[in-house]
């Protein structure tokens, strides 16, 4: 009885029902309307690459120290802490729980997808990222011969204006290729080191093919370059295209590597 | 492989998640306009209004206009035509008529609700009807359905208004378009009235396609002076010096993008009228206009604490943020070093010179017009928090405050606003100046009355000189005060307006009433000029009779008006059901009654029938910026692909591998 106490399956109900109040936030934030409904789809992959193996078996009583740190964490940082921020305590208990042997970054990361992240970074993240955007887009203009200034999230040229907006920010593309990372480092079972190794290329792939797409995008809304429409969702899905190929060739390359551990 | 089978399985799921997320996005819309896109609708003539003429005839001080629309459908499928048009802020709009080849169809005025049923029921049996409903006092919808293709429908509409001179300068406005208004309402929870608002516009490189002719007969009995249209070209024809036939030039190709003004005096500063009277079947009504006295010398004027409330929305982008700047200009140099003063800009937030009043001094109103210098105009029209910032702001103790409102007032919040000034009365009098070619009036005119100031509309920076001294004038010195009418000798009855407010103008003030009997007795108004008191009479046998139903149309109009006030401030079902009463008695479009008019015969018998909503051109001088957050402005944007096109190209993407790995798996042969 005791050791059906430490196996990991009851360790990680008992992390469900202790973590009740953001299950049922989850569930909420997935109804209110207030973020895209996307977290699902991750959630799914989730479901689909758990470790399932092992559940039976009894957690190591250094990683059960681990996971008792963490829901003291969790519980002293309930009552001020957001939800979002209990949420993420919640996933990384549950990934910890999940193996004995490293920690399942892609899994995790996966979870951490499926929380309803994008709002949020598109306040915090959006502003910056497009900012930054703004800016590397002027050389690659420049690239095209023309001269552009940035003034704030807006590119001036001979007096026209393409303004970087919100929906422009590069964060949906960000989201989608760190999911489709996300998948990769879990199909091929990556450790935790070289999964973030690919996430990290994967972000900063993403970021650069948002700089292009939005130059692009500069010439075609400029009437530099004459574009049918449907031109603005090509160039975008061509861009993440360029940058989902470079993950791809990465992930494969990384996984190609020896000592790999497996995860699951 | 398995695996990646059962992830592909995911994708009707990410379907479902994207459907959803179109509904939030319709949820989340606010109602804005937006910017016509041409073959949006194929098959449909999505610009069916093709012509627009105005006949004003001026007779004294009531103006008769009848506005004839044309709508053509030149498409292939049956189309209702819907178009948003503004009106005179003192309208009486009084008859309706729809054309349609030789048929002839005079519109009957019902309860709201009623004609929009009834309309609708003539729509899906396939007849031809047209509706007018008000949406605002200044701002009627035309829906005309089943105009079939190949049709020509006309519709005209007939209304009165009066014309009251200030400054012995009669002034006689047509307004040409309904400016773009900045909403909060979200779409989805937008009551019917209020969805006007989501109005398009033709972009700014698109000249508008509807013609638009415009005559003026003035028939004054008294030889005309100084008569000119400053807005648009004009060609002025007299038959005799008091009769005159005002045309609007042919250049005038887009003379509906801004308000017609006509202004022009009476030879020996005349005034028409004094006392009119219409006698009925059933009631009596008599029109005063009286004098007020020569504007008095102020002695000593006490110090003010002037509080300038400036918008500096998108819509005020260019022209209109200019002219608010010479405007400006031209009132500081009439603030004393002894009196306060602050500015408020506002848009989607707003923000002050100086937490605190301060001394009208050169440095501080210099200071002043660098704020403003610095304001493109941009964002929101954020009105009630700004007046309620206004009202919050702290002012000098036994200062009397004069604030004053600068702003194009493109928004749909009228009553909202009007409450807020007339429940912070004890603030200060409140004067409201609107800026440019278009100027929502109903909201210049109603802070102004709620406020208790004067409203000032300046169509060009030219006029600001002359505006900013007339404010001077009205703030040195009122005309008169305390103002109340004496009736003797008469049954008079229903009187309008129940009180006299203080007069700023040099204008006449005018009451409207009914009288049972004799036509007997006098009016007397009384009240103070600066000190000492003043008193005119008027006698009613010396009354100028009129036929028709033009007195009995003003008076039901100002009632309306009255009653519309008191709704704004406490909406009660007796005051609906009066405006509603007021409406189907007297054949008046109000809020509450609109004019349906039904062809009997049976046009269209197929199903489809494409809903048309006319675009109209923007104001002149007003920029695309105006246009909130359609997309169809000036400045372009670069949107990411939505998630559900990036998801498909991921998942088509690790596809790769896959394929490769399991061809890798495959026994070579």
């Amino acid at each position: 009885m005791i050791r059906f106490f430490q196996t990991r399956a009851w360790v990680a109900l008992a992390l469900l029902a202790a973590g009740w109040p953001v299950l049922n936030w989850y569930a909420l934030r997935l109804n209110d309307g207030s973020d895209e409904p996307w977290g699902l789809a991750a959630l799914a992959a989730a479901a689909l690459f758990a470790p399932w193996r092992g559940w039976r078996e009894p957690l190591s009583p250094r990683r059960l120290a681990w996971l008792c740190g963490f829901l003291a964490l969790y519980v002293v940082a309930f009552p001020w802490m957001p939800p979002l921020i209990r949420a993420l305590l919640l996933v990384t208990a549950l990934g910890l729980a999940a193996s004995d042997r490293g920690f399942p970054a892609a899994w995790w990361g996966l979870l951490v997808l499926s929380l309803p992240v994008v709002a949020t970074l598109q306040f915090y993240l959006g502003y910056p990222l497009r900012l930054l955007t703004t800016q590397l887009c002027v050389p690659l203009i420049a690239l095209g011969g023309h001269t552009a200034r940035a003034v704030g999230t807006t590119l001036h040229w001979a007096g026209e204006r393409v303004v970087i907006d919100a929906p422009c920010s590069g964060i949906r593309m960000l989201w989608t290729g760190l999911f489709f990372a996300a998948c990769l480092a879990c199909w091929h079972r990556l450790d935790a080191r070289r999964t973030f190794t690919l996430m990290r290329i994967a972000g900063l792939a993403l970021f650069l093919a948002n700089v292009v797409r939005a130059t692009l995008l500069f010439f075609i809304e400029t009437g530099l370059w004459s574009a049918p429409s449907g031109s603005h969702e090509g160039a975008g899905l061509l861009c993440f295209c360029l940058a989902a190929g470079v993950v791809l060739w990465i992930g494969e390359r990384l996984a190609h590597r020896p000592h790999v551990h497996a995860i699951a | 492989m398995k695996r990646f089978a059962l992830l592909l399985l995911f994708l009707p799921a990410v379907l479902f998640a994207q459907n959803d997320d179109s509904a939030d996005s319709t949820r989340d819309k606010n109602l804005s306009p937006y910017f016509w896109v041409r073959n949006a609708s194929p098959g449909a003539d999505t610009l069916p209004l093709k012509s627009t003429h105005v006949e004003a005839t001026l007779a004294g001080v009531i103006a008769d206009v009848s506005v004839t629309q044309v709508y053509t459908n030149t498409g292939t499928t049956p189309i209702e035509a819907i178009y948003v048009f503004p009106g005179s802020t003192r309208a009486a709009v009084h008859g309706l008529t729809l054309t349609i080849g030789e048929r002839r169809i005079e519109a009957r005025v019902q309860e709201r609700q009623q004609a929009r049923r009834t309309y609708e029921a003539a729509k899906s049996a396939g007849k031809t009807t047209s509706l007018l409903e008000q949406q605002r006092p200044n701002v009627f919808q035309m829906n005309v359905a089943n105009i079939l293709p190949g049709d020509e429908v006309r519709v005209e509409l007939r209304y009165t208004e009066l014309l009251v001179p200030t400054d012995g300068v009669y002034e006689f406005v047509y307004p040409g378009v309904v400016g773009p208004r900045y909403s909060k309402t979200a779409a989805a929870n937008a009551s019917t009235d209020d969805t006007w608002v989501q109005n398009p516009y033709l972009p700014t490189q698109t000249n508008d396609p509807t013609a638009f002719t415009l005559t003026v007969n003035c028939l004054t009995g008294v030889p005309l002076r100084e008569a000119a249209c400053y807005t648009h070209r004009t060609s002025i024809v007299y038959a005799d010096p008091s009769r005159a036939r005002i045309t609007l030039d042919p250049s005038e190709t887009t003379g509906a993008n801004r308000d017609f003004i006509l202004r022009y005096r009476l030879t020996g500063e005349a005034l028409q009228a004094g006392l009119l009277v219409s006698e009925g079947a059933n009631e009596n009504f008599f029109l005063a206009m009286i004098q007020p006295p020569a504007r008095p010398v102020a002695a000593t004027l006490p110090p003010r604490d002037y509080l300038f409330v400036v918008d500096v929305s998108g819509s005020m982008r260019g022209f209109p943020l200019q002219t608010t700047r010479t405007l400006l200009r031209q009132l500081f140099p009439g603030l004393r070093p002894q009196d306060t003063f602050n500015v408020l800009l506002f848009s989607g937030d707003s923000r002050t010179l100086s937490p605190r009043s301060l001394p009208a001094t050169p440095a501080n109103l210099e200071a002043a017009l660098n704020l403003l210098s610095g304001q493109d105009g941009a964002g929101g029209t954020e009105l009630l928090p700004a007046l309620q910032a206004a009202f919050a702001l702290p002012r000098q103790e036994n200062l009397s405050r004069i604030i004053t409102v600068i702003t194009d007032g493109y928004v749909d919040v009228e009553a909202k606003a009007f409450d807020l000034v007339r429940s912070h009365a004890d603030k200060g009098n409140v004067f409201a100046f609107g800026i440019g070619s278009s100027v929502n009036r109903h909201l210049i005119e109603g802070i102004a009355r709620a406020g208790q100031g004067e409203p000032f509309i300046v169509t060009d920076p030219g006029e600001a000189e002359t505006v900013a001294k007339a404010f001077h004038n009205y703030i040195a010195a009122p005309v008169l005060t305390a103002a109340k009418l004496e009736i003797t000798g008469l049954d008079a009855y229903d009187i309008e307006p129940r009180s006299l407010p203080d007069v700023f103008a040099q204008r006449p003030v005018i009451v409207l009433g009914k009288w049972r009997g004799p036509r007997t007795g006098q009016l007397t108004l009384r009240g103070l000029t600066g000190a000492a008191p003043f008193a005119a009479t008027l006698d009613l046998a010396k009354a100028q009779s009129i036929s028709g139903g033009g007195l009995s149309h003003l008076w039901a109009r100002h009632r309306i008006s009255q009653l519309m006030d008191d709704i704004s401030r406490e909406s009660t079902p007796e005051r609906i059901a009066e405006v509603t009463t007021l409406g189907l008695s007297y054949n008046l479009l109000t809020r509450y009654t609109s004019f349906v008019a039904v062809d009997e015969i049976v046009r269209r018998t197929g199903a489809n029938l494409t809903t048309v909503n006319q675009p109209v051109p923007l104001p002149q001088g007003v920029a695309a910026s105006a246009v909130g957050n359609s997309g169809g402005g000036n400045i372009p944007t670069s949107p990411e692909p939505g998630t559900f096109a990036l998801m498909i190209t991921a998942a088509l993407i690790i596809l790769i591998p896959v394929y490769r790995r399991h061809r890798s798996q495959r026994p070579q042969a």
